[in-house]
């Protein structure tokens, strides 16, 4: 017996199928029926898509029991510092928390025409910190997007336009130097946060992700938008980093700017 | 610190990455924040206990979509945690079908968390959640059509029974 294993009863994808999909097993003839579909069913794309942004959320560390057999949740994120930041020189004093849900201060040009850091935006309607716990990966950036009075978390390769205000939140389960900058489809770079390029500030361990004090506007510079966050063991410099991210401009995918450090990139499409 | 993983620990993490986001969506089904990302971890210890008995037959993908399911299910067995997902009308998975539910479905939703084995749970989460066919069902769960349609006219019965009683 053989089967595709990909349409339901009503003739849509059903979630297998969507995996299979998604998990790029399919080609040939029947790829082509799959996308064919897609474009004009509204039904299979949404499916598409609500498993895409599950899948593309960072994926903690895959943690495995001293020993074998099945075992409960091996820890809560949170409950241990990442490798990478085991052997980080130690903090000469403890690091502040970034500042939950504080307001946005100012505006100014950044970057020359790259993006516009903002203020009073209403970041106040983005969900209460407790339903965003950091999952253990060790750095966890997350991307929202104000939307006609409300906003919505991005993921990468989502859609971006000129004029979209985006806001931030970083969880992390160790302490440490946080920078977060962006680049954009030209390869200027511009900071997030800490806002004015002065390099990266201490964060704390947080459980819950946490708001950035910082926000753009996205400018009509055509291309990718790319949102990196760099969590090191030592202070950043913006002049180092702004010249991690030119060299690596062209790159489809980030590679690692600095050893033993941790870091999270969302790659949004501006159209 | 964890150990250095063994072979099929690292074998295990290899479909993590590349299969740990759509497992984590099939989660999602059954359970949200926290305990599902909990659940992951579970899942793919499982993965790595049952990597022998994957022989090839079907797609990774399939494999995993069939264990988490199994996995997820098991862990609902806990009957006050069934009755609150079938009372968290708007909460999680089962609500969110992706085919229509009947009543008659509805029926034999409820029916699963009451007494059925895995495998009849497996079977009928596929058919009635995820809308799948007959053969498709049977290729996931790994048994003939003529199996999955005795299992679904039984339940069907029960829960007809029970509804009558």
């Amino acid at each position: 017996m053989t089967t595709e294993l990909l349409w339901d009863r009503d003739g849509h994808l059903h979630e297998l199928g969507v995996h299979r999909l998604l998990a790029g097993e399919l080609d040939g003839a029947i790829l082509e029926e799959v996308s064919c579909h897609l474009e004009g069913c509204t039904v299979c794309r949404a499916r598409r898509d609500a498993v895409k942004a599950v899948a593309a959320e960072p994926l903690p560390e895959l943690k495995f029991p001293a020993r074998s057999g099945l075992a409960q949740a091996p820890r809560r994120a949170g409950a241990e510092p990442v490798a990478a930041q085991a052997s980080a020189p130690a903090q000469a004093s403890a690091p502040a928390p970034i500042p939950a849900r504080r307001p946005i201060r100012r505006w100014g040009a950044v970057g020359g025409v790259a993006a516009l850091v903002l203020g009073g935006l209403l970041w106040s309607q983005l969900p209460e910190p407790g339903e965003f716990t950091a999952r253990g990966g060790g750095l966890r950036l997350e991307v929202w997007r104000e939307e006609q009075g409300k906003v919505r978390r991005l993921q990468s390769d989502d859609g971006v336009q000129a004029g979209d205000r985006l806001g931030f939140r970083v969880a992390s389960d160790a302490p440490g130097e946080l920078i977060v900058a962006g680049v954009d489809g030209t390869g200027a770079v511009y900071p997030v946060w800490p806002p004015g390029g002065t390099g990266s500030a201490p964060v704390a361990a947080t459980k819950e992700a946490q708001q950035l004090d910082a926000a753009i506007q996205l400018d009509g510079t055509p291309g990718a938008e790319r949102i990196v966050a760099l969590r090191c063991g030592a202070p950043i410099g913006w002049d180092w980093l702004s010249g991690a991210l030119k060299a690596e401009a062209g790159a489809e995918r980030l590679p690692v700017l600095k050893e033993g450090c941790v870091q999270e990139e969302i790659r949004l499409q501006k159209r | 610190m964890s150990s250095q993983p063994g072979p099929a620990q690292l074998d295990i993490q290899q479909l993590y990455k590349s299969y740990g986001g759509l497992v984590r969506a099939r989660i999602r089904r059954f359970y949200q924040g926290e305990e599902a990302e909990d659940v992951l971890q579970e899942v793919f210890m499982r993965a790595m206990e049952k990597l022998d008995t994957f022989r090839g037959e079907s797609a990774p993908s399939t494999w995993l979509y069939q264990l988490t399911t199994r996995y997820c299910l098991n862990r609902l067995r806990d009957a006050s945690r069934r009755r609150e997902l079938i009372e968290e009308q708007d909460g999680v998975w089962w609500s969110k079908p992706s085919v229509g539910v009947t009543q008659e479905s509805r029926l034999l939703l409820e029916q699963i968390w009451q007494g059925v084995d895995e495998e009849t749970a497996l079977i009928a989460v596929s058919y009635y959640v995820d809308g799948m066919t007959r053969e498709d069902v049977a290729a996931l769960v790994g048994c003939s059509v003529r199996t999955v349609g005795y299992r679904l006219e039984a339940l069907k019965k029960k829960a007809q029974e029970r509804a009558g009683s």
